[in-house]
């Protein structure tokens, strides 16, 4: 790689490493396949930076890429999934009460109803979640706006009834 | 709760932030050339496989021609025909490997359903027309070359061929059960993706 294209690259993945991450978080609930997941959209990125024409937002160009990689990721892994019980139930019983802080806690409690979700919608929702607007999600992913209003209160109210619901198992 | 407030919590959650850009730079570079090399194995093994192919076809056209008649020349014309049908599924399958990660979701998610109904029609039809060329050119070719021998030999010889391919065959239908299956599978993720 040219010393220019390594540094637009590193510059690039600086700026967006977070909110791809929690792409990744919010798409796979297992933290080893997201982290498999994440190398696999850097490296998409990395590959197709010679190709970005500037026709669209850095930002949309990339998550573009994300959202594409994930659903082919999932393909490729499709037999390797499985249900995972939440971090916490996987821990002691006392050490989730006892260390887990709150927050720590309702973020892994959103993770886990996220994984409740259909896949498409866990892709949909973790651009929301990153602050994304109507018009920027149905840019990437190539839908109608007003489908994907539709579409995002539900799964809003869906994710809200389930973070409700699953509290009580949680206790 | 409300939505906000989720939000919020989701976006100030800790997260690896140790990137070391050379340490990805490496997989990267080792990924990419594995990817080159794969490919390039595969054109070269592909090349090597069609030249043998060609050279076998040709050495026995010109050295028996003159010997045998027009079921020989059939068959060969019918294993060339075997050659593009292949040719052909394998260079489509090839075309398919390149991804375009950067286009909207529903494009990509089109060009994967595109792909797999590719996969679908490779499984349940075009093997069985390699399977019936293949055994049309042997077939012709073994009654050709045992048109001198004995009765019992050449239906030996063409019931052999027979029941291999016939096994063959039962053998990839057992197993194309199961990768219609997966594919079924990844098709129906697809649409719903799509909806």
């Amino acid at each position: 790689m040219e010393k220019l294209e390594e540094e637009s690259f590193y510059k690039l993945v600086e700026s967006n490493h977070a909110s791809i991450y929690r792409i990744c978080r919010a798409y796979i609930y297992d933290a080893s396949l997201a982290d498999d997941l994440y190398q696999e959209i850097l490296f998409q990125i990395w590959k197709s930076m010679k190709n970005f024409k500037g026709n669209s937002k850095v930002s949309t160009w990339v998550y573009r890429i994300a959202v594409n990689t994930a659903i082919s990721f999932n393909l490729k892994n499709k037999r390797h999934q499985h249900e995972a019980l939440p971090e916490f139930f996987q821990l002691a019983y006392e050490d989730t009460l006892s260390n887990k802080k709150e927050e720590e806690t309702k973020v892994e409690q959103l993770r886990y109803c996220i994984n409740l979700l259909e896949p498409a919608d866990r892709l949909i929702i973790s651009l929301v979640l990153e602050d994304k607007s109507y018009k920027d999600i149905a840019e990437i992913t190539g839908n109608n706006i007003n489908n994907v209003g539709v579409k995002i209160n539900r799964i809003k109210a869906r994710l809200l009834k389930l973070m409700t619901t699953e509290k009580s198992y949680e206790l | 709760m409300n939505f906000d407030e989720l939000k919020n919590s989701w976006q100030t959650q800790p997260l690896k932030t140790d990137i070391n850009i050379m340490e990805f730079k490496t997989i990267f570079d080792s990924k990419w050339q594995k990817h080159q090399q794969h490919v390039l194995k595969m054109n070269v093994c592909m090349s090597l496989g069609f030249l043998a192919a060609m050279t076998a076809i040709g050495w026995v056209y010109f050295s028996l021609k003159d010997q045998y008649d027009w079921p020989f020349q059939a068959s060969l014309i019918t294993s060339c025909l075997l050659m593009i049908v292949f040719a052909a599924a394998s260079w489509r399958s090839y075309g398919f490997k390149k991804e375009n990660f950067e286009v909207a979701s529903k494009d990509f998610i089109e060009y994967q359903m595109e792909k797999i109904n590719w996969q679908r029609k490779v499984i349940s039809q075009y093997f069985w027309i390699y399977m019936v060329l293949l055994w049309l050119a042997l077939v012709l070719y073994i009654w050709e070359i045992t048109t001198g021998g004995s009765e019992t030999f050449r239906y030996t010889a063409l019931g052999v061929c027979s029941a291999f391919l016939l096994g063959m065959s039962i053998w990839e239908a057992k197993k194309q059960g199961q990768k219609l299956a997966v594919l079924n599978a990844m098709k129906t993720e697809l649409e719903s993706v799509l909806n």
